[in-house]
């Protein structure tokens, strides 16, 4: 049972289909073009849209794209429905991301199975989207019990996408980096708070446990197909190029691009706020601070450079 | 798009309306009623006039797709 928006022009047609889905215990809401389509899937969230390809001005591909290509909506199935079954409209159609097709005039029984498939894919993403924000809500959660990082998560995430950016990486990856900022320490919630919020230098033990938050991490991530990119950024963030980071001791070109980066946003807002062992840093004590680690070794020296000249263009 | 594409298409669109809200009737009716042979008239007349619509502009994807769709109803 699910909400099924029905779209179609000609009104008998989407009559039909909803009084078939309403029999089968499905809520339908139904739109008479592709704009208001696409506008009814952005405010009401259907579980799945039913969509006639042939309507006037934004046709059934064109409004599927756009359904798909907009983050609130993309996981949304969209089904075509068509009184035409050329080769040409189905290539059109799976172009456009449509899910499924459904040709008119249409078998009941074969409608309303397909509907329950398709809902019950829609249920598996919704968990999976679900158990992600559950992750993020951790990491945010972690980053409250401890006052002094109040906005730490946000930063890194805009800091991290920004040198992506300037780096020319990819959209996934520039993704990854923005969940990275949210998730990076989000296995700090395994350790306790005596030596989270410990004000002044780690034991050496405690300095151990304290590591352990990117293994933790990594593994708190590690069951979510939709964080794989996220997970390498989790649990190598601390890594050094010159093999003395953790938690793997990992050198060179064998840390992620993506955890070297969050690296260094990492360490550059670490030094400009308050933690309980320290003041925050100026500016450009921080600045000369990346650039000794650049020096010593632990980071890619033309990574720092196009992220000072960042901060020095856009921060405030 | 051909014309007998467009054309295809907008009868199959109205037939089918009148096909699926037989079909849908048919389904809320008690087995006793009596205006039930009536409506089978209506699906039965709906399902010859598609069969011989794609008769008269062959697709034989289109076809194929019925044959399958209409062996298990």
């Amino acid at each position: 049972m699910g909400v099924v928006l029905v779209v179609d022009d000609i009104e008998g047609n989407a009559r039909l289909l909803a009084s078939l889905l309403t029999a089968d215990g499905h809520s339908v809401r139904t739109a008479a073009n592709g704009a208001d389509a696409v506008r009814l899937a952005l405010s009401v969230h259907p579980d799945l849209v039913l969509m006639d390809v042939m309507m006037p001005e934004v046709d059934g591909f064109e409004a599927c794209r756009q359904i798909k290509g907009q983050a609130a909506t993309r996981l949304t199935p969209v089904v075509l429905v068509t009184a035409l079954t050329d080769t040409d409209d189905r290539i059109r159609g799976i172009d456009a991301g449509a899910d499924d097709f459904l040709s008119k005039p249409f078998n009941r029984h074969e409608l309303l199975a397909r509907v329950r498939s398709l809902l019950r894919l829609k249920r598996y993403t919704d968990d999976l989207d679900t158990a992600e924000s559950v992750i993020v809500s951790l990491a945010l959660t972690i980053e409250a019990r401890d006052s002094n990082t109040d906005g730490h998560c946000q930063r890194l995430a805009a800091y991290a996408v920004s040198l992506g950016r300037a780096l020319g990486l990819d959209e996934d990856d520039v993704a990854a980096l923005e969940r990275g900022g949210y998730l990076h320490d989000v296995g700090k919630v395994g350790i306790p708070d005596a030596v989270l919020l410990k004000p002044g230098p780690l034991t050496d033990d405690e300095f151990a446990l304290m590591k352990q938050h990117t293994v933790i991490g990594d593994r708190l991530c590690g069951e979510l197909r939709s964080l794989r990119k996220v997970r390498p950024i989790v649990r190598c963030h601390h890594e050094r190029l010159d093999g003395t980071g953790y938690p793997d001791g990992l050198r060179g070109d064998a840390i992620p691009l993506l955890a070297q980066l969050m690296g260094i946003v990492d360490v550059f807002d670490a030094l400009t706020t308050v933690r309980p062992y320290k003041a925050a840093l100026p500016r450009a004590r921080a600045v000369e601070e990346l650039k000794a680690e650049a020096a010593l070794g632990w980071r890619r020296a033309d990574l720092v450079g196009t992220f000072l000249s960042l901060v020095e263009r856009d921060l405030p | 798009m051909m014309p007998d594409d467009k054309r295809r298409h907008d009868f199959t669109n109205h037939l089918g309306i009148i096909l699926g809200f037989a079909e849908v009737l048919l389904t809320n009716m008690s087995p006793e009623d009596a205006r039930r042979s009536d409506v089978e008239e209506i699906r039965k007349a709906a399902t010859a006039a598609l069969a011989l619509l794609a008769g008269m502009f062959p697709d034989p994807i289109t076809n194929d797709t019925q044959r399958d769709s209409r062996q298990n109803p």
